[in-house]
């Protein structure tokens, strides 16, 4: 499962809460400070790093506070047992072949 | 206690950093400017679709937004494009003379039901008529948010709003008006499609709609609408939550989400 985090412009957020509606993995929470505007935002609350990066949440935003980011995973190819060729194109495995 | 210094702890860091790519971030055609608009209202989403489209087909130097009077009377302070303010329901009409000095620019109005559908209504039917190749975004929230929550002419029949509070009444104010339906009819409109904005999918399928309208423009076509079934917590007196689900429940059957009117041009760019 891909892995990620979301930044949250909290001055920015009313709290209106369609992104926990939206959220599949229920890792953002309503803040029990509040913001300068005294709304309380929605912040990140992921201690089991739960969020995937999906961005749902941002596509649902009305006020366009939310930043996804998403790990990068470095995919390791199966290489039977021989010697991964690097930048190989079809042209050069038919050659090959 | 081991004591690391700075250097060390710095060089720990850097050896586990993780790479990550950015997946989604505020698109630079909106302005830093905090929005006046009620929590949960999803004006902000389709300012921030039609604020996405202008980003990806790289015209932000190029799109003049003509903003109307109502609840997006502001528009012109959240959009980082050339902007100007029309008298109320007269954006079409303001559109088209921008457009008709300006053939090269993205002229496009942002409109919501008591703007586009009432006291401009002839104008928008006029530039349909006339085929001005102008986008509209029209915002159909089913009740006037401005003012104070009064009957729209696209309130649901038996909606109780601030001015029909036993609900609208058929034999009284008449029937929703279907404006996707309507423009759809006018010779010069080439696109014409109705839109929901109450979830992921269809805030997705909106966006795409509104893209295939300003490619309409592009190419000269002729006139292109995108209608936007759009929510108003604040006067339907629900929380942003339900009203989505009202908008699910209540106003997709009668306000069929789907294409009225798609030109043969277009075809091929809809997915």
């Amino acid at each position: 499962m891909a892995t990620g985090r979301v930044v949250i412009d909290i001055e920015r957020c009313k709290g209106c809460e369609l992104c926990r509606a939206a959220c599949p993995q229920d890792v953002l929470a309503l803040a029990e400070e509040l913001n300068a505007k005294g709304y309380r935002p929605v912040i990140l609350l992921d201690p089991a790093h739960d969020c995937t990066g999906c961005a749902l949440c941002a596509t649902v935003c009305p006020d366009g506070c939310i930043t996804v980011y998403r790990d990068v995973v470095e995919k390791a190819r199966p290489t039977n047992g021989r010697a991964p060729v690097a930048g190989r194109t079809p042209a050069l495995a038919q050659e090959v072949r | 206690m081991a004591i690391i210094s700075a250097n060390e702890f710095a060089a720990a860091a850097a050896t586990e950093t993780r790479r990550e790519e950015m997946v989604y971030e505020r698109p630079h055609a909106l302005t830093n400017v905090y929005t006046h608009y009620c929590p949960g209202c999803t004006h902000g989403i389709a300012h921030r679709l039609v604020a996405e489209v202008i980003d990806e087909l790289g015209i932000r130097e190029d799109t003049i937004l003509v903003a109307s009077v109502g609840c997006s009377v502001f528009a012109y302070n959240y959009f980082e494009v050339d902007s100007c303010e029309a008298a109320h329901g007269r954006a079409p009409a303001m559109a088209t003379g921008v457009k008709r000095v300006h053939p090269d620019k993205i002229v496009f109005t942002y409109q919501g039901d008591g703007d586009l559908a009432s006291i401009g209504m002839a104008e928008i039917m006029h530039v349909a008529a006339r085929g001005e190749k102008i986008t509209t975004i029209f915002i159909n929230n089913a009740v006037y948010g401005m003012t104070g929550g009064q009957m729209a002419p696209t309130s649901l029949l038996g909606q109780t709003t601030t001015s029909s509070p036993f609900g609208r009444d058929l034999r009284l104010t008449g029937a929703p008006i279907h404006m996707a339906e309507l423009l759809a009819q006018m010779a010069g409109t080439v696109y014409a499609v109705r839109r929901s904005l109450h979830d992921a999918r269809h805030i997705i399928q909106a966006k795409k709609a509104i893209r295939t309208a300003f490619e309409a423009q592009q190419k000269g076509l002729g006139f292109s609408v995108v209608e936007l079934l759009s929510t108003c917590p604040t006067n339907w007196g629900m929380t942003p939550a339900d009203s989505l689900d009202w908008v699910r429940d209540s106003m997709i059957p009668i306000y069929p989400l789907g294409d009225y009117k798609v030109a043969p041009e277009l075809a091929p760019a809809r997915h």
